[in-house]
């Protein structure tokens, strides 16, 4: 082997915890240092798990944010307690507007948290209780990783939980009895502002391992950090305006402020009775070799891996991961991805069926797939709103596809009010920017626009749009595609919105003929109502659709069936349907009339608009897919 | 008033000043116009004792703002500043102690990047009349139906220092309706919504102790909501208001608020009653924002009679109404009195604000409803309590929405919000009325470096208030007894 080799050979083995090839010894075993490899596979795992598993939680955290670089938004951050660690935190998220940027940026907040606890645990520790440990250690990581399958978890837990640990590392190193705890008592003055509670495990550390120190004063230190931790938050109350109950239990750690799950104070708990356990171990074992050396820590790492498993996998969220995919792909005007992610497995939640139904229409195809998912009711096309700050999103994005400037504005506007830690949406302010400019409100536009100007992500398109928001023609913003097409589409009458989204949207489409997404929507709406007489009324004024040479499948199933409902046959039905249409429609009335069982009624038809008008049935119910009922 | 100053002594001036630290205006390019500003302080009337009118210039290009403050009797104060104009806040206190009565004029030099612009000069009033401490107002995003961070605050008028009174992080829930008796803090009422709904009151008479009540009664609408305080301290007149909110979806405006019923009654803090008066009551009008007159013996009041919504919605006219009320019986007069009326002007006014010297009565009018912060068409009008005329303040209006007005202990300056700046974002304004009814032209409250903070801030100031000190508020008394929801009852006496 070569010098350079056998350097760069060694280097590897330095990184993995062995001794270069030269000194290696044949107790090379016992010195294997696990931190590096644990670290590597806990990184690797999670990076893996938010990349592949959890891609769009990822995107859904960055776009209920929006971190600037402003001295402005630096203050009104730091200043709240914790305020560093979740400005820190908010640095982090805005890159996971890349999916495996923050796959990556999560892996590392693990491995940091991991590192550091170890760090600050492993002082005076020796031999085999400096390589048990570590794996140990892996179980406090279990409950931060369940916590994070939460998409409320908020990284500034991960900053806090690391920064606290981390100072315990660089405070054992004080030799100075007395210096060490005076910076000890001081430091968990400034963590307790910076990070917030979760530094709490720092003095808690800092008790214990100073109840290990010989001297007489032990246990006063000990007592007077307990004490400070415990009217730190009494103290600070007199000075925020915060309840005390979020000043021991902190503000950023989960973006419902007054909520918290209690998994980070058990992953914290956890590493303090590791600290407990693990110097006791070393008092009583100390020069003595661990009988079964291999089999406990092989089995101890086994256990805690299927602890982990099993815990992340009955904490992972796959349906909220589902609805969050469906939002960003209407978010980003993936509509044919949308309906081959629909084809492929269809989701039954309302919110993703309202994604799916925008999609269809988007491509012009409501008419030929609108019963192929579930409709429940009217809301999976035209929502409602409710006080949320993740579903009025998805349906602001509806209704400005729709053109409904107003009310896309009110549901992202109130989205955003609604998120629970305070914070701004670069995604809403984007939105906001857009409806504000399409109403011609260009000073408002520019209030949004000055703000995304200050981030990352954003600003490209932030600056872009801004020129339009400051040309002084007119005609710029009236034959921008997007801009001129919100315009025009404007609704013209003023009304307020109201839950008979019949009564709109007709009104809507009357003033707005040319609009054929409102169209499709108001066609789907009508059937979905089970309301021929609309339906039929609204086709025949539609000039587009009578002017097309074939007529959507849904559109002809309904047709066909109000047809025979005033007709009792179909004979001399006006309309282009296709032969295989009428046929099957015979078949069904047949097989309807001859009371057919509702199994074989639902194999046979139940992705037909006759099974859904003449069942009642709610398809959101089954769990059919386009590939089963098409077997069918 | 407007003075052109010769190029040669602002030239002298300015290289005199540059000797200190500040950047020398070369050779500037002459522009025979007024700078564009903001805020736009150009003409304004301004008191004695307002914090320093720092400005930045409108156009976002300008690298350098330099300006020099000429005293009409004596005195000079040279700012320069990269983003705004930085005025030092000393000199401008003694600048403006010294020209009190009289004038400023400005001097405004720009530094493009293609070189030094020299602006005509404007000039400022600077009126003998001081104004109060402060203001205190919620600051709110002017949202639909939810809301987010938001709370009472307080800023001092003389360094627009602002500081939080209360918060509802605090507590979650929303915060508004705040009152002072004529800007005195001691006597303070303040309505809390959500799930620990509750009015605050505290008053001297029980040695400023806040108590939190529950004023919904059996036989009343509901909460009381918009308070107004007697003269004496012994009475607060509320409204009750049972609200729906309407969400357009075309056209501009976007949001209306409307009453489906509304009362108005008066809470005697002494005896813990709520007076109800039956003709004030009951479901043939909708009576809203009561103020008491300064002799305490007039409650004015808008009234208008209940329509169709939402298709009568935009013939809803509230009229100015007012009736006699006896402070020492506590009782109502038996005669409605109509000082506006709504329905002959086809028109909607609302919130009515006497001047605390008795000369004048502010109010809103717009085209219709009573929740004119959504009415872009909403302005200022000042009736003059003398002759019964009432006239808009134009000097003070704006094209877009002005409302929530409130005056200072001297009723010589007026506080509103104003949406002038961007249509959304309600800001305060203030304007000077003299004695005989003359109004000044309204400025925004000054801040350190306007364009940066307002740009920056994306709440409304809801309902600014002055205050004549600083409001003694402990917000952890008051979070502590809101989440207690411990609350003392208010009791009714009908038939006043």
């Amino acid at each position: 082997m070569t010098y350079k080799r056998r350097i760069i050979a060694n280097f590897v083995l330095k990184f993995f915890g062995r001794r270069p090839r030269d000194v290696e010894t044949k107790n090379s075993m016992k010195q294997l240092n696990p931190i590096p490899l644990l670290t590597c596979l806990l990184m690797s795992a999670v990076g893996l798990f938010y990349g592949l598993l959890y891609p769009y939680h990822l995107h859904y955290y960055e776009q209920m944010q929006m971190f600037q670089f402003s001295s402005q938004y630096f203050w009104e951050t730091v200043l709240v307690l914790g305020g560093v660690a979740d400005y820190v935190g908010r640095f982090l998220t805005q890159f996971f507007h890349i999916t495996w940027a923050g796959a990556t940026i999560m892996a590392l907040l693990y491995g940091m948290v991991y590192l550091t606890s170890w760090l600050a645990l492993q002082d005076g520790l020796t031999g085999q209780n400096k390589r048990f440990w570590p794996i140990v250690l892996l179980l406090p990581i279990r409950y931060l990783w369940i916590n994070g399958c939460d998409e409320n978890a908020m990284p500034a837990l991960w900053i806090a939980l690391a920064i606290s640990l981390l100072a315990v590392f660089a405070i054992k190193k004080i030799g100075n009895n007395t210096l060490r705890r005076i910076v000890a008592l001081l430091s968990f003055v400034v963590l307790y502002a910076a990070v917030g509670p979760l530094s709490f495990v720092m003095i808690a550390l800092m008790a214990l391992h100073e109840l290990r120190q010989g001297d007489s004063m032990r246990w006063g230190w000990a007592v007077a950090f307990v004490v400070i931790a415990l009217t730190l938050p009494q103290v600070a109350h007199r000075m925020v305006n915060w309840p005390l109950e979020n000043l021991y239990k902190g503000i950023h750690y989960f973006r419902f402020t007054q909520v918290q799950l209690p998994y980070i104070w058990v992953a914290a708990g956890l590493i303090v009775v590791i600290d407990l356990l693990s110097h006791l171990a070393e008092r009583y074992t100390k020069g003595r070799e661990m009988a079964n050396r291999i089999v406990l820590f092989s089995g101890t790492f086994a256990i805690i891996v299927v602890l982990i498993y099993l815990g992340v996998r009955q904490h992972y969220r796959p349906n909220n991961e589902v609805m969050m995919m469906y939002d960003d792909m209407v978010l980003n005007e993936r509509w044919d991805d949308i309906l081959s992610a629909a084809e492929k497995r269809t989701p039954k939640h309302p919110a993703c069926v309202q994604c799916i139904n925008l999609a269809m229409a988007m491509k012009g195809r409501m008419g030929d797939l609108l019963f192929r998912v579930p409709q429940s009711d009217a809301g999976a096309l035209l929502p409602e709103f409710t006080i949320n700050f993740s579903r009025p999103l998805t349906a602001g994005q509806i209704y400005l596809n729709l053109g409904w400037t107003n009310t896309a504005q009110r549901f992202v506007y109130e989205a955003q009010e609604s998120i629970p830690d305070y914070e701004k949406s670069a995604r809403c302010y984007k939105l906001l920017a857009q409806t504000h400019l399409a109403r011609g409100e260009r000073a408002l536009a520019r209030k949004y626009l000055k703000k995304l100007q200050k981030t990352l992500f954003y600003a490209d398109w932030a600056n872009e749009t801004m020129a339009l928001a400051n040309d002084p023609d007119p005609k710029a913003l009236a034959q921008h595609p997007f801009y001129g097409q919100l315009m025009r589409g404007a609704v013209k009458d003023d009304y307020f919105f109201s839950p008979d989204m019949m009564a709109m949207l007709g009104n809507y489409c009357t003033t707005t003929p040319h609009n054929h997404i409102a169209t499709q929507y108001l066609l789907a709406l009508a059937l979905v109502e089970r309301d021929l007489d609309t339906f039929v009324a609204c086709f025949n004024l539609d000039q587009y659709l009578n002017g097309k040479e074939r007529i959507p499948e849904y559109y002809q199933q309904a047709l066909a069936l109000e047809w025979t409902r005033k007709h009792q046959t179909l004979e001399g039905i006006p309309y282009n349907i296709d032969e295989r249409v009428l046929d099957a429609m015979d078949r069904f009335v047949t097989d309807y009339n001859n009371q057919m069982p509702r199994e074989q009624l639902e194999r046979k038809y139940f992705f037909t608009y006759w099974y859904y008008y003449m069942t009642g049935e709610k398809p959101a119910q089954k769990s059919q897919t386009y590939e089963s009922a098409a077997q069918s | 008033m407007r003075v052109l100053h010769s190029h040669n002594i602002f030239f002298a001036c300015a290289l005199l000043f540059s000797a200190c630290g500040m950047e020398q205006v070369k050779n500037p390019q002459m522009v025979y116009d007024q700078p564009e500003i903001y805020p736009d302080y150009r003409g304004v009337t301004i008191p004695v004792n307002i914090a320093p009118l720092d400005f930045t210039m409108q156009s976002d290009s300008v690298l350098t703002i330099d300006a020099v403050f000429t005293g009409s009797v004596s005195g000079e104060l040279h700012a320069q500043g990269r983003q705004s104009t930085c005025i030092d806040p000393n000199e401008w206190q003694k600048l403006l102690q010294k020209n009190q009565g009289g004038s400023l004029f400005v001097q405004v030099a720009a530094r493009f990047p293609e070189g030094w612009r020299s602006y005509t000069p404007f000039g400022i009033d600077i009126s003998p009349d001081s104004i109060d401490y402060g203001i205190t107002y919620r600051l709110i995003e002017p949202g639909y139906e939810a809301y987010t961070k938001m709370g009472i605050y307080e800023t001092r008028l003389s360094d627009s220092r602002e500081r939080a009174l209360i918060e509802n992080t605090q507590f979650r829930g929303c915060v508004n309706c705040h009152s002072y008796l004529q800007g005195d803090p001691r006597y303070m009422s303040l309505h809390v919504r959500g799930d620990h709904g509750a009015t605050l009151i505290s008053h001297p008479g029980e040695n400023g102790e806040m108590k939190a009540y529950n004023t919904k009664t059996q036989e009343t609408l509901g909460f009381c909501v918009y308070p107004y305080w007697h003269p004496s301290g012994r009475y607060i007149a509320y409204s009750t208001n049972n609200t729906r909110q309407g969400f357009h979806v075309g056209g501009h405006k976007i949001i209306e608020v409307m009453d489906l019923a509304s009362d108005m009654q008066v809470y005697d803090v002494a005896n813990n009653q709520l007076l109800v008066c039956e003709a004030l009551k009951g479901d043939s009008a909708f009576e809203t924002f009561p103020a008491f007159s300064p002799d305490g013996r007039t409650l004015y009041f808008s009234v208008a009679r209940p329509k169709n919504y939402p298709t009568e919605l935009k013939e809803m006219y509230y009229s100015l109404c007012s009736i006699a009320f006896d402070p020492d019986s506590g009782t109502y007069g038996t005669r409605i009195d109509t000082l506006v009326n709504g329905e002959a002007l086809r028109k909607s006014a609302v919130y009515a604000r006497p001047s605390y010297d008795g000369r004048f009565l502010c109010y809103t009018m717009a085209d219709y409803g009573y929740f004119h912060i959504w009415h872009a068409e909403s302005d200022l009008w000042l009736m003059d309590l003398q002759t019964g005329e009432s006239r808009p303040m134009t000097e003070a209006n704006s094209p877009d929405t002005e409302s929530v007005h409130s005056w200072s202990s001297n009723s010589r300056w007026l506080v509103f919000g104003s949406r002038r700046d961007d249509g959304q974002y309600t800001r305060p304004y203030f304007c000077h009325v003299a004695e005989d009814g003359t109004v000044g032209k309204a400025f925004m409250l000054p801040q350190r470096n306007p364009r940066q903070f307002y740009d920056g801030r994306f709440m409304s100031y809801n309902i600014p208030e002055f205050v004549t000190a600083p409001v003694p508020l402990d917000n952890k008394l008051a979070e502590k007894q809101i989440v207690s929801d411990q609350r003392v009852q208010m009791g009714v006496v009908r038939n006043r």
